[in-house]
């Protein structure tokens, strides 16, 4: 496989519009390198650059989507599936961490004088 | 990986119908196929930005599959050629604008040998082959608006990076299967053709040095 090829997946990995953007996500909560991440899909390291260059799965058909790139690449269904659900579950956590700054905020101590129980 | 035989027609209209595996196919059959006709076309360009051009022409029409329309005369892989040429122009763009901003420390310290020195580019390339390029892919781009064919357009670049020999245009045009005065004829009328239309580019576009 082209090291160019290789390349370009890696640089998707960054754009939720591909499936290497999800994968980027699943790996690194299970501090995963990529010849793990191929070993957890039951796939080799080329077929992990084919991944990350597939369309990511749409939510509303995520089991037909995740079959046609399981049967297309040959890699394990129910594995490439949880791997899927962990990214996606990072990646919108990321997001709603991105879009709602000062959430975290919320469980501060109230001040001394407001009125509260101390 | 070969271009596929149907010159990916059949991925392209997977990728319309919404296949996830089909901008992977493309990737892996266009990509090396793109840059290496790039790196043809463009020889003096480094091949990091060459793929990452080709790389951008791939991705966009992953994102926007219908901008290419399959029922008009010209072939994915030529569509795709024409498209990395324009996000090459851009990258050059980029990479002129920005060195404009931040010239090279060397250019601005009095250099060793006196101010004689032009200095290259973190990518190799001097700033004046930047410049030499977009003056050279201008024309090309205009021409490809202009009306030029798919075949018209890859001579155009063939030409425009000194290409002279008729057996290379004869290919590019398609016309090898003709005996070689033929061959010969149509190549060298095109290739007026073009000089006109280089000519006339120039004398309305290209500022005089």
């Amino acid at each position: 496989m082209s090291s160019h090829l290789e390349r370009l997946a890696k640089r998707v990995e960054d754009d939720p519009f591909f499936l290497g953007c999800i994968l980027k996500q699943y790996a690194r909560s299970e501090d995963l390198d990529d010849a793990a991440t191929a070993k957890s899909l039951g796939c080799t390291l080329e077929t992990l650059t084919m991944l990350r260059l597939c369309r990511a799965p749409d939510a509303s058909q995520l089991a037909a989507d995740v079959d046609e790139i399981a049967s297309k690449f040959e890699v394990d269904r129910t594995a490439l599936l949880l791997a899927i659900r962990r990214g996606q579950v990072v990646l919108k956590l990321q997001e709603s961490k991105a879009g709602t700054p000062g959430t975290l905020l919320a469980a501060r101590d109230r001040k001394p004088d407001d009125g509260g129980e101390s | 990986m070969a271009a596929p035989p149907d010159d990916g027609l059949e991925l392209h209209r997977c990728l319309l119908e919404g296949s996830k595996t089909a901008s992977a196919e493309l990737a892996a059959a266009f990509l090396e196929p793109l840059i290496e006709r790039l790196q043809r076309n463009n020889p003096t360009i480094p091949e990091d930005l060459i793929a990452t051009a080709a790389g951008d022409a791939l991705i966009a029409l992953f994102r926007n599959p219908s901008s290419y329309k399959a029922d008009r005369n010209k072939g994915l892989f030529s569509y795709l050629i024409m498209s990395a040429q324009g996000d090459l122009l851009n990258l050059l763009n980029r990479e002129k604008d920005y060195r404009k901003k931040h010239p090279p420390l060397n250019l601005v310290e009095l250099p060793d040998d006196g101010g004689n020195s032009f200095a290259e580019t973190d990518t190799g390339l001097s700033r004046l082959e930047v410049e030499e390029e977009l003056r050279l892919a201008e024309p090309l781009l205009r021409a490809v608006r202009e009306g030029l064919d798919e075949k018209e357009c890859e001579c155009l670049v063939l030409k425009l990076h000194g290409e002279r020999r008729t057996e290379v245009f004869a290919a590019a045009m398609g016309i090898e299967h003709l005996p070689p005065s033929e061959q010969k004829e149509q190549v060298k009328k095109l290739k007026d053709k073009l000089e006109a239309r280089i000519r006339r580019e120039r004398s309305r576009h290209v500022e005089p040095s």
